[in-house]
């Protein structure tokens, strides 16, 4: 069958964000099955993940949306059905039109000043199109003021039950017992919600899938060191999700295809540039959402593969004590603390750039980005802290490239592909 | 008494020298979750930090680039040309952008091998037992620290002391505001702000005489009239008056705020429980409405500005918003309706700390006056 884009339907309103999203997905890998069936894998945890959240409330789950960080492995716990709302602004901005749409519904009736992402997430319920309500909204005081400015607004909106977490500022013992305490007065919220008691076995194996994500999670991003980069710079993505994902049997499969992938290329001598590697790239901030196809291009035209982004660097952490509920709730504490989004820019610069000096010690770095999402404020903030630390910490210069990482009418792809282009070839050609 | 100071608006280099010549300890304070209390009990003077008349951040701007808030942007600029000249800072997440003052200051004081003490206490964003317990344990880290800085002791009585000094501040304040709710009060909201702004420029009890002695003469002072609207102003951090003489001068009189460096940062009295002090001054500090940097106090700014604004009877009210602040971005969506119901018309600004376009502003405000002042 042949793919049909439904985006104009999106934008005419006749058609809701989750039915095109899971829709498109399907007619991808469908696409895909015809032309290149090995090459499944990346279609098939699309598929999977808003297939699960189109129909849980059919399949009697309870549907839980949530923003920022928030012990998600416990939502499967209870059988229940996590949305993790910013994958949806991820899924849209490759359709410039079909998100601005949503961009001007919430700027029509808030400020423009917030980041892309939550007015994606805003205008959306603004325009009723998500496709399902959820039956509870999760959210914590971070990743940012843009996103605690619009969930209150969408909880209301939506009026359904809601639960919060204050992320503290600091990453410490004393941060982790705060968040701690703030999980087992989420399992509270749960167990009222659902009207289930908490059975610890369920949560134990829900553990042990996200324990198995991490993992596998964690041996992907060491392939990353390898020269050549085996991996390409679009698979990071999966980063973004796995504050959803991680217990959700889908993203192992996946995991495991992506490591076995990686494997088989460092197996080939291949890496992810065709013509050569040349420069290994740090990505200080965001992903460019809006045009996934800058990094293909970067690495054919330039031997150019962005090897991680610091933002979505997702440091896996494991439950190594599954009988051990107190303990079990510290590593939750720990993930909320180390998710993307949260670790460097939620809190003091010191962790940003802690996690930056782990990326450049051990993935070979050459070259330093910093994609600089226009929303993002508090980390623009930042920026003179972060490229001085790796200028004088390793001698490189960090090129400070401004995009919108959702709304793609800020800045084209083509103008973001030459912007980095010049910086590689004028600069970084010296520099190496 | 002459009380002349208390109409001085510029950030005032001497009164910190002064003090810090006594051999004596300064820390600025970023937003308003850092109790007074604290360092006042440890005789250290609180310099609640803003950037009134800077007129150049351009070096803070290659620290926090073109996106950030230039507030934020401006204090740090203050700080950098020692404007203030402190013994450090004293930062609270209020925001996401002025932590980000913390960092950056942080990173140039030891880059320039300034000595400095500079210290983040976590604010929690919602109020519960929870994060009360939290908040006070970071208020204690702070007294710790206040502590070692200056070698005094923080006791329960020297903080109730300070309390009860806050306290007095803040019922001079209100006094201070009762003016406003006049028929032709006899202060501009240019002077009620200007005046608000003198508190962080001196040692609270100066400052209180300063109120004792205006408040006392207030009564032979030549009332303002020939206004043709009362208004209200909310949104982000104000801090010149110019911006709200440039309203004044076009015959929109400001009687009322809601805002952190004016009246929202002074709030009602602190009632100190003797057996639990820092968890009076928690409870207070956490509950007390400011800003809507709280994820759960929304509804209830909500309801704080409209029933301010008819307390005050305002015929408009100006929303003020700093280009790239988020935290005053939303509150339009719920407080729009809440307004239109009790019949408060609403003027949205935009704006930046430096008042490059004060033209423009007067001409915005020129109309809204027109359009809400009443008939006589
Ligand atoms: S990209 Fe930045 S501004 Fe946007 S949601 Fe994430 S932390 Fe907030
Ligand atoms: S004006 Fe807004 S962005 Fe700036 S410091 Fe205040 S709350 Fe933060």
């Amino acid at each position: 069958m042949a793919y049909v884009d439904r985006a104009p339907e999106v934008i005419s309103g006749g058609l809701s964000t989750l039915e095109y999203i899971a829709g498109t997905a399907e007619s991808k890998l469908e696409h895909c099955l015809n032309k290149d069936p090995d090459g499944r894998w990346i279609f098939d945890i699309q598929v999977a993940q808003w297939a699960q959240i189109r129909d849980a409330q059919k399949n009697g789950k309870k549907l839980i949306a949530f923003g920022g960080p928030i012990p998600a492995d416990l939502i499967y716990a209870f059988d229940c059905q996590p949305y993790y709302l910013d994958q949806l602004p991820l899924s849209t901005a490759p359709n410039t039109d079909m998100t601005a749409k949503f961009i001007d519904a919430c700027e029509a009736k808030t400020n423009q000043s917030m980041c892309a992402l939550d007015k994606v997430e805003m205008g959306v319920l603004l325009t009723d199109q998500y496709g399902v309500t959820p039956d509870a909204f999760v959210f914590s005081t971070v990743p940012c003021d843009s996103s605690r400015i619009a969930y209150p607004i969408m909880s209301k909106l939506w009026g359904r039950p809601t639960f919060n977490i204050d992320m503290p500022f600091r990453r410490d013992e004393r941060g982790i017992a705060y968040l701690a305490q703030q999980t087992k007065e989420f399992i509270s919220f749960m167990e009222d919600l659902t009207g289930t008691k908490m059975d610890w076995d369920r949560v134990k194996e829900s553990l042990k899938v996200a324990n198995k994500s991490n993992e596998l999670l964690e041996q992907c991003a060491n392939l990353r060191k390898h020269s050549p980069c085996p991996l390409p710079g679009t698979i990071l993505v999966t980063n973004a999700c796995m504050s959803g994902q991680a217990a959700d049997p889908a993203m192992v499969a996946f995991l495991e295809k992506e490591l076995e992938f990686g494997q088989m290329m460092i197996d080939l001598g291949m890496g992810a540039c065709q013509n050569g590697e040349k420069y290994r790239m740090l990505f200080l901030q965001n992903m460019l959402w809006t045009n996934l196809k800058t990094y293909g291009y970067l690495e054919r035209e330039y031997g150019a593969v962005c090897v991680m982004d610091v933002l979505g660097h997702y440091h896996a952490n494991i439950y190594e004590h599954l009988d051990d509920p107190e303990d079990c709730y510290r590593v939750m504490a720990q993930k909320m603390m180390d998710l993307p989004m949260i670790h460097g820019a939620a809190g003091p610069v010191d962790y940003y750039c802690d996690r930056i000096k782990y990326l450049m010690d051990n993935f070979n770095i050459n070259t330093s980005i910093f994609l600089g999402h226009v929303g993002c404020r508090h980390t623009w903030a930042s920026t003179k802290i972060l490229s001085d630390y790796i200028q004088e910490n390793y001698g490189i210069p960090t090129l400070l490239l401004d995009v919108d990482c959702i709304d793609g009418r800020y800045k084209s792809g083509d103008e973001v592909q030459q912007e980095i282009g010049e910086f590689l070839e004028t600069v970084m050609s010296k520099v190496l | 008494m002459d009380y002349q100071k208390l109409f001085d608006s510029g950030v005032s280099r001497g009164e910190i020298a002064a003090w810090r010549a006594t051999g004596k300890k300064a820390l600025g304070v970023v937003c308003c979750h850092i109790p007074n209390e604290l360092l006042h009990a440890a005789d250290v003077l609180p310099v609640r930090l803003r950037a009134t008349d800077c007129n150049d951040y351009s070096e803070a701007e290659v620290w926090m680039s073109t996106f950030s808030c230039s507030f934020a942007k401006s204090i740090l600029q203050y700080l950098i040309d020692e404007v203030y000249d402190l013994d450090g800072i004293v930062v609270s997440d209020g925001c996401m952008q002025a932590v980000r003052i913390y960092d950056n200051w942080k990173a140039y004081a030891k880059k320039i091998g300034k000595e400095q003490t500079i210290v983040e206490i976590g604010a929690p964003r919602m109020s519960s037992p929870t994060t009360k317990a939290y908040y006070k344990e970071e208020l204690l880290i702070l007294a710790d620290v206040l502590e070692k800085l200056t070698g005094n002791k923080i006791t329960d009585e020297k903080l109730l002391k300070s309390i009860e000094v806050y306290n007095e501040e803040r019922r001079l304040i209100k006094q201070l505001l009762e003016l406003q709710k006049a028929e032709d009060p006899v202060i501009t909201g240019a002077e009620a702000l200007t005046i608000m702004l003198a508190s962080t420029n001196m040692p609270v009890e100066e400052y209180i005489e300063l109120l004792k002695a205006f408040l006392a003469d207030a009564s032979s002072r030549k009332p303002v009239s020939g206004y043709r609207a009362r208004l209200m102003v909310i949104g982000s951090a104000l801090d010149n008056p110019k911006y709200v003489e440039a309203v004044e001068n076009k015959g929109g009189l400001i009687v009322a705020d809601a805002l952190c460096l004016s009246s929202m940062g002074f709030g009602d009295e602190l009632k100190a429980d003797s057996s639990d002090v820092m968890g009076s001054i928690t409870s207070y500090y956490l509950n007390r409405i400011v800003c809507p940097r709280m994820i759960d106090n929304r509804d209830a700014l909500h309801r704080f500005v409209v029933d301010r604004a008819k307390e005050y009877r305002v015929d408009g009210l100006l929303y003020e918003k700093m280009q790239n602040c988020e935290c005053w971005g939303g509150e339009n969506t719920y407080l729009e309706p809440m307004l239109k119901e009790a019949g408060i018309p609403v003027l949205y600004l935009e704006r930046e700390e430096i008042l490059a376009n004060i033209g423009q502003l007067e001409i915005r405000a020129e109309a809204f006056v027109e359009m809400v002042e009443k008939e006589d």
